[in-house]
C-alpha cells in the first residue's frame, strides 16, 4: 500500500521538477553562468547543447549543479577553478542544485519502485 | 448501421481488396466508390480515411460530403509530408498490434499457450463477424442485438485475457491487450470525431515540416495515440473501460513523455560529463556530442519506459481510488 504512494510521490516529484527547472533555467541560469565564464566545462557544455531544445538550458542547469556539487573533481580535469565556484552566491547555488536534486530524486524514486513493485503493468 | 461512418485504414492495401474485406451490401457498392474517390483504384495507405455511406439512401448526404472533404484533406496532408506519414504509420494502431504480437510470439512457444491463443483468436473472429453482420443489416433492432452479443463476447474475451495475464508471459494490462489483439482494428468514428482526426493529421504534418525534429513529432503522436486509445475505449456499451482508459492512458502519456524528456536531458549531460571526467574528452566537439547522443538516447528510453509504466500504475491506482 505504501509503495503505491511512493510511486505516486515519485511521479508528483517528477512533474514538480518541470516548473522548478523552468524557473531556474530562464531566471537564474545566466546570472550563475557569469561566474564561471572561464570554465571550459561550462563553455563546452554551452557549445555542445546550443542546438538542443531551449538552447540546452536544462543541460546547462545540470552542468552548473555538477560543478557546484563536485568542483574538485572537475578541477582535477582542469575544467574549472574551485575559487570561481566559491564566488557564486549561495541563493544561485541553491537555484542550480535544487532542480537537479528534485529531478534525480524523482527518477531515483521511480527506479526504486520498479525494483519493489512486482505487478508493474 | 445508421448514418455515414468512416474508419482509418491501418495497413497498405489495394482498394479492391479493402472493399472486398468490408463485405458491403451489393447495392451500396456504387455509392462506396463515389464516396471514396480519394482512394479509388489506388493503394490505400495507412492513416487514410475510408467512408462507409448511409445505407438508407442512395444519394449523398451533407454529412457524407463533409466526410469526403475530411478524407481528401487527410490524404493531402499525408501525401504532402511523407515523413509524417511514416510517423503516423509507426504510431498507428498497427504498431501497437505488432509490438504486442511480438510478445505473444515469444509467449506462444509452449503448446498450452498456443491453444489458449487459438481460443482468443476464435472469440476475436466472432467479434469481427458480429461487426460485419451489423454493418450489413444496419437497423435499430440489429443495433440492440449487436450490443448485447458484443458485450457477451467481450466478457468472454476478458476472462481469456485474465487467464493470459495469470500465466505471466509479459503481456500488459487489459487496455493494451484489447489493442494488442486488434479488437479496435476498425475504429468507426462519428462525423465529429473524424474532423478531429483530420485536424490532428494536419497539425502533425505541419509540425513535421516546421520542426524537422523527431522529438516533437513523437510527443504529438503520443498525444494523438492516447486520444485514439481513449476514443476507442469509449465505444458504446463500455463506459467503465472508457473511464479507466482516461486515467490509465493519460497517466502513461504524461509520465512517459515527462520521464523521457527529463531522462533524455539528464542523460545527455551525464554522457558528456562522464566522457569528460573519466576519459578526458573535451565537453565541446564531436566526441562530446557522441557521448551526449548515446547518453540522451539511453536516458530517454529508460526513463520514458519507466515513466510510462509508472504512469499506467498511478492511473490504475487513481481510477480504483476514485471508483471506491
Amino acid at each position: 500500500m505504501y509503495l503505491e504512494y511512493f510511486v505516486l510521490g515519485s511521479c508528483a516529484l517528477l512533474l514538480l521538477s518541470f516548473p522548478i527547472m523552468f524557473s531556474a533555467m530562464f531566471k537564474k541560469l545566466d546570472a550563475a553562468e557569469r561566474y564561471l565564464q572561464y570554465s571550459s566545462y561550462i563553455v563546452g557544455c554551452r557549445h555542445t547543447f546550443r542546438n538542443a531544445p531551449f538552447q540546452g538550458r536544462p543541460q546547462r542547469v545540470y552542468a552548473m549543479a555538477t560543478v557546484i556539487l563536485i568542483p574538485k573533481v572537475i578541477q582535477w580535469r582542469g575544467m574549472v577553478l574551485v575559487e570561481d565556484v566559491e564566488k557564486i552566491p549561495r541563493h544561485l547555488k541553491y537555484w542550480m542544485v535544487i532542480p537537479t536534486f528534485v529531478t534525480c530524486l524523482s527518477l531515483f524514486g521511480l527506479i526504486i519502485s520498479w525494483f519493489f513493485i512486482d505487478d508493474w503493468p | 448501421m445508421q448514418g455515414p461512418y468512416a474508419f482509418i485504414n491501418e495497413r497498405p492495401q489495394p482498394y479492391p481488396l479493402l472493399k472486398m474485406s468490408l463485405a458491403l451490401d451489393p447495392h451500396t457498392h456504387t455509392k462506396f466508390d463515389a464516396l471514396n474517390q480519394h482512394i479509388r483504384n489506388t493503394l490505400v495507405l495507412p492513416g487514410q480515411l475510408v467512408i462507409i455511406g448511409d445505407s438508407r439512401t442512395a444519394d449523398c448526404t451533407a454529412a457524407e460530403a463533409q466526410l469526403m472533404r475530411s478524407a481528401q484533406n487527410t490524404k493531402l496532408a499525408l501525401l504532402a509530408y511523407s515523413a509524417t506519414d511514416q510517423f503516423l504509420i509507426k504510431n498507428h494502431d498497427q504498431l501497437q498490434s505488432i509490438l504486442s504480437y511480438s510478445s505473444v510470439g515469444i509467449g506462444s512457444a509452449s503448446s498450452a499457450w498456443s491453444k489458449h491463443l487459438a481460443q482468443v483468436e476464435k472469440t476475436l473472429m466472432e467479434i469481427e463477424d458480429l461487426h460485419k453482420q451489423y454493418l450489413r443489416k444496419g437497423t435499430t433492432g440489429a443495433r440492440e442485438e449487436f450490443l448485447v452479443k458484443r458485450r457477451a463476447l467481450f466478457a468472454r474475451l476478458d476472462t481469456q485475457i485474465s487467464g493470459m495475464a495469470r500465466l505471466g508471459t509479459g503481456l500488459r494490462n487489459e487496455g493494451s491487450i484489447k489493442k494488442m489483439l486488434g479488437i479496435s482494428s476498425k475504429s468507426y468514428w462519428h462525423h465529429g470525431e473524424i474532423s478531429g482526426y483530420e485536424e490532428r493529421v494536419k497539425r502533425l504534418a505541419k509540425a513535421s515540416q516546421m520542426l524537422k525534429a523527431g522529438t516533437y513529432i513523437g510527443i504529438a503522436l503520443d498525444v494523438g495515440a492516447t486520444a485514439l486509445e481513449i476514443s476507442e475505449a469509449c465505444s458504446t456499451g463500455r463506459e467503465q473501460e472508457c473511464t479507466q482508459a482516461k486515467y490509465v492512458e493519460a497517466g502513461k502519456l504524461v509520465m512517459g513523455v515527462g520521464g523521457a524528456s527529463i531522462g533524455g536531458t539528464l542523460g545527455t549531460l551525464v554522457g558528456t560529463s562522464a566522457c569528460a571526467i573519466v576519459f578526458g574528452i573535451p565537453t565541446a566537439g564531436a566526441g562530446a556530442l557522441a557521448c551526449a547522443i548515446v547518453g540522451g538516447a539511453a536516458g530517454g528510453l529508460a526513463s520514458g519506459k519507466l515513466g510510462s509504466s509508472a504512469g499506467e500504475f498511478v492511473g490504475k491506482f487513481l481510477y480504483k481510488s476514485v471508483e471506491n
